[in-house]
């Protein structure tokens, strides 16, 4: 761009608005005759100006305010989005660490519970079996445990007669 | 977001995991009972083949050196139901079952003789579970019973 270009171009929105001294318009005049460059530049200016021009005459009380500011709205959301939330709430180990040890706590409570599997009765695991009574008329009784699976022995004494005989 | 918020779901399913009951299994109705009759010995050493295991059971407990497996009866019980087996010509022993759940079993054994009761005895056992009852003099050994249960 040449200098006379950047100087005139500096005052083609005066000369526009028609806001520049008669020397100073015929100096714009006489470039704008020969440089096409500046001439469609005016014509932006003033096609520009026309535009700011007619939106301005529009009467207020036509403008729908309230309207434009739901669009805006709905075109909008202010809310951080659920990543960024979750990113947030990561990001605050204060917050976060408790929430994590109490969590870990509450699994070793569960796994750790005395009879958590051990049936809806909750009974303690009973042996292979147990020997509820036993009688002998021979009034002579054991009752042992087998050595492996645990399972009871009950052995039948000879009675003391017998023995004896 | 509040700790709170995590907590009390897991307070939640720690409540449910502990305090509340599953949903009832299928109950238990008929207990399969297998009886073995067996004669044990310390002049012999032969030990039948099915009874291997319970050498390793008894060995540390009686110094018995042979097992022979006289008879093997598989009878299936419901409550109240009882039946009774020969162990010998003067000897029998009646099996009934008391109560039936799914956890246990509650069985009363009877040993009769001449059909005087010199015996009797209630076990508790488990599925899978086994009892031995022995004692008795029989043909020059010793008479051992054992008996396992299987719930269905």
């Amino acid at each position: 761009m040449k200098n006379e270009c950047i100087y005139i171009s500096g005052r083609l929105s005066a000369y526009s608005d028609k806001e520049v001294s008669e020397e100073k318009r015929r100096e714009v005049e006489i470039h704008l005759e020969t440089c096409r460059k500046c001439r469609t530049k005016l014509g932006e200016l003033e096609k520009a100006g026309t535009a700011v021009k007619t939106a301005l005459s529009c009467d207020e009380a036509d403008i729908d305010f309230s309207g434009i500011w739901e669009k805006i709205e709905s075109n909008t959301d202010f809310r951080p989005s659920l990543w960024q939330r979750i990113i947030r709430f990561a990001g605050k180990p204060v917050v976060w660490m408790p929430a994590v040890f109490a969590g870990a706590a509450a699994c070793l409570l569960i796994c750790f519970m005395p009879n958590f599997h051990s049936g809806p009765d909750r009974q303690t695991p009973m042996q292979a079996g147990l020997v509820e009574s036993v009688y002998s008329s021979t009034g002579q009784v054991m009752v042992m445990q087998t050595a492996i699976s645990g399972s009871p022995l009950i052995w039948i004494l000879p009675g003391a007669d017998k023995e004896a005989g | 977001m509040k700790p709170s918020l995590i907590l009390a779901p897991l307070i939640i399913l720690y409540i449910w995991l502990v305090f509340i009951k599953p949903a009832e299994a299928g109950t238990t109705s008929i207990l399969h009972v297998n009886i073995e009759i067996i004669k044990a010995c310390r002049d012999s050493a032969v030990v039948d083949p099915q009874l291997k295991g319970l050498i390793r059971e008894l060995g540390p407990i009686l110094n018995f050196s042979g097992f022979s497996l006289l008879k093997k009866n598989k009878i299936s019980l419901k409550v109240n139901d009882k039946t009774r087996l020969i162990l010998s010509p003067d000897r029998q022993v009646e099996v009934k079952l008391l109560e039936l759940d799914d956890y246990k079993a509650r069985l009363s054994v009877r040993i009769l003789e001449k059909k005087k009761e010199t015996f009797k005895t209630v076990l508790l056992l488990i599925d899978n579970g086994s009892a031995l009852i022995g004692g008795p003099p029989h043909e020059g050994g010793t008479l051992l019973l054992r008996i396992k249960v299987k719930f269905e």
